[in-house]
């Protein structure tokens, strides 16, 4: 029995395993969490770099990681929640198997040293606690995903981690450029979307290897997947490498840094609702989980 | 859960009676489904609807063979499956063998896996170990986030949309804890679906296979026994003796454990995002 390998039997075409309940709640929650994570880090980064004279974007950092971490994003969850009266039960034990306790504590931990970020003495001293939370709040959601049994999400997790974290940089970047015309922030989201389109291209392949990247080639996810993508990557290349050539224009700056934001976010968006049409294909779960890993 | 029914160690318990074993608090207690011997009665299904008082789901008919229950979810804890196989070209048999007679038909509940996924993955701790060794939602504490839902490597649990919290079999928690077998087991009357102490059951078990073997049905396996196909989970406290391949009865030949994969995404991540932060640092020291 367990020589034979699977022929493509499903009972009925039913569903195999459930499609998670998150949608466009959760998928932003990730794209702004990774985002302000990204924000106080490159905020951090700049200020040990200049041995601590703040950069000229460092403010907005701050307020980017703050509102992200401690207001706009546990809301987004807390609202997600189908009991959220019961919120601070995700407080009550830690579980080092579930990324969603990892992420309970890494969002706590995160909103509330940004918050502290933004007070005057005491701000210096809380924000690299905050960016080093910050690489967790990019980092933990591509586990969440992978963890789960849905198919597309979890057949590539290495290219799936890279794919979030590197997106998260590009659009923490990407923010900063909309609120600082600092040129080195342009060099690191040339690098960053550089990093996210290589990925993203190396977790296709993966999903390709696994047979489990139909959502992602046919039908309305698969074609917001894409445009996101050339978004993300294609856009914002184009804009910064006119303005290597032909000079800096603020319009050029801005327009790469929203195609970032904008794309990230539509691919993150798809490739939430293709992992949930990829959970109630049998076919696609059964055959992954064929043999054992 | 403590139970007003729970019953004192000196005295004789039901389950004795209709079972054979003794509930005791600490011993691994679990379900052996023989899918050989199930003739697609539902009485498990009736038996889980009305002891745990959860309403209908569909009330219409799904063109699947006999099954218009469709799936397990938050309101149906046992589900049978029908599979009818017919010839290649679809036509009607004229002769059918004697053993299953083409009719394939297994009771489906949550497996009560040693290594559960959902409870690995749930946040909260709503989902537990009891001391029966079975997999339990508590309803006090669950918030409804959801996640144990995509994580069950079988597509059990799921929430309900009405309370807002996740909900799957408990393997009857409250009647164990009174000395009860579980209502379907007890309600099978042809013995499919068998209520005992883990080891007994594998033992059992080990035992039909081997005499179905022997009586020429060398197709017959079990499903859920560590080492063995749908063991890799450390077991399924729920198990099956099956006759078919895993994927006719919708089940994955190798289930795998989501908490294997949380260590290789987040350290990618991680490391994608230090060498970023690395490449910025090195950008405004450049600068």
């Amino acid at each position: 029995m367990n020589a034979r390998s699977y022929e493509g039997q499903t009972y009925y075409g039913r569903p195999a395993v459930k499609a998670s309940p998150y949608g466009w709640k959760v998928a932003l929650y990730t794209f702004l969490g990774g985002l302000a994570g990204a924000a106080q880090a490159i905020g951090a980064l700049a200020g040990l770099a200049a041995r601590g004279a703040r950069p000229p974007f460092d403010r907005p950092a701050r307020v980017i990681a703050a509102a992200n971490g401690a207001l706009i994003g546990p809301a987004l969850l807390i609202m997600d929640l189908h009991t959220p009266q019961r919120w601070y039960n995700m407080l009550r034990i830690f579980r080092r198997t579930s990324p969603m306790s990892i992420g309970s504590y890494v969002l706590t931990t995160f909103g509330a040293f940004s918050a502290l970020a933004l007070l005057p003495k005491i701000g210096r001293a809380a924000q690299l606690p905050a960016a080093i939370a910050g690489a967790g709040m990019a980092s933990y959601t591509p586990a969440l995903l992978a963890s789960t049994a849905t198919p597309l999400w979890s057949a590539a997790p290495r290219a799936l981690g890279a794919e979030f974290a590197t997106g998260a940089f590009a659009s923490g970047a990407a923010a900063l450029m909309l609120c600082s015309r600092a040129r080195s922030l342009e060099s690191i989201a040339s690098i960053a979307t550089l990093a996210y389109g290589a990925s993203a291209l190396i977790a296709e392949q993966e999903f390709k290897r696994k047979a489990v990247d139909r959502p992602l080639e046919r039908g309305q996810w698969a074609r917001a997947h894409k445009a996101g993508l050339g978004l993300a990557v294609a856009l914002p290349l184009a804009c910064f490498a006119l303005n290597a050539l032909a000079g800096r224009s603020r319009g050029r700056s801005a327009l790469g840094a929203a195609g970032i934001l904008a794309g990230v976010f539509l691919s993150r968006w798809a490739l939430f609702e293709a992992g949930n049409e990829s959970a109630r294909s049998p076919g696609d779960y059964l055959r992954l989980r064929s043999r054992s890993a | 859960m403590s139970s007003v029914l729970e019953s004192p160690p000196s005295q004789p318990q039901e389950a004795e009676q209709t079972a054979g074993t003794r509930i005791e608090p600490g011993k691994k207690y679990g379900f052996f489904t023989d899918t050989t011997v199930c003739i697609g009665c539902k009485a498990c299904e009736v038996a889980c609807k009305e002891w745990n008082a959860l309403p209908a789901d569909h009330l219409s008919l799904s063109g699947m063979s006999y099954d218009n229950t469709r799936e397990l979810s938050a309101n149906t804890w046992r589900h049978v499956m029908f599979v009818e196989k017919l010839d290649g070209d679809g036509g009607r048999p004229t002769e059918m063998p004697a053993f299953q007679s083409n009719w394939l038909m297994m009771s489906d509940v949550c497996k009560h896996c040693a290594n559960a996924p959902c409870l690995e993955a749930c946040p909260t701790g709503a989902l537990f170990k009891t001391e029966f060794d079975t997999v339990v939602v508590q309803q006090d504490i669950c918030n409804g986030c959801g996640y144990c839902v995509p994580s069950c490597p079988f597509g059990v649990v799921d929430l309900n949309m009405l309370d807002g919290k996740a909900h799957k079999c408990t393997l009857c928690y409250d009647r164990l804890k009174g000395g009860f077998e579980p209502a379907c087991a007890k309600a099978c009357p042809t013995d499919s679906i068998q209520f005992g102490e883990l080891e007994e059951l594998r033992t059992r078990a080990a035992q039909r296979v081997e005499k179905l073997h022997r009586l020429g049905r060398t197709e017959t396996y079990l499903y859920g026994v560590p080492g063995g196909p749908g063991g890799e989970l450390g077991g399924l406290n729920a198990f099956f003796l099956l006759a078919d391949k895993p994927e006719v009865y919708n089940l994955p030949a190798a289930p795998s454990r989501g908490a294997d994969r949380v260590r290789p995404a987040l350290g990618s991540a991680l490391g994608a995002f230090a060498a970023l932060a690395a490449a910025a640092l090195t950008v405004f020291l450049c600068e």
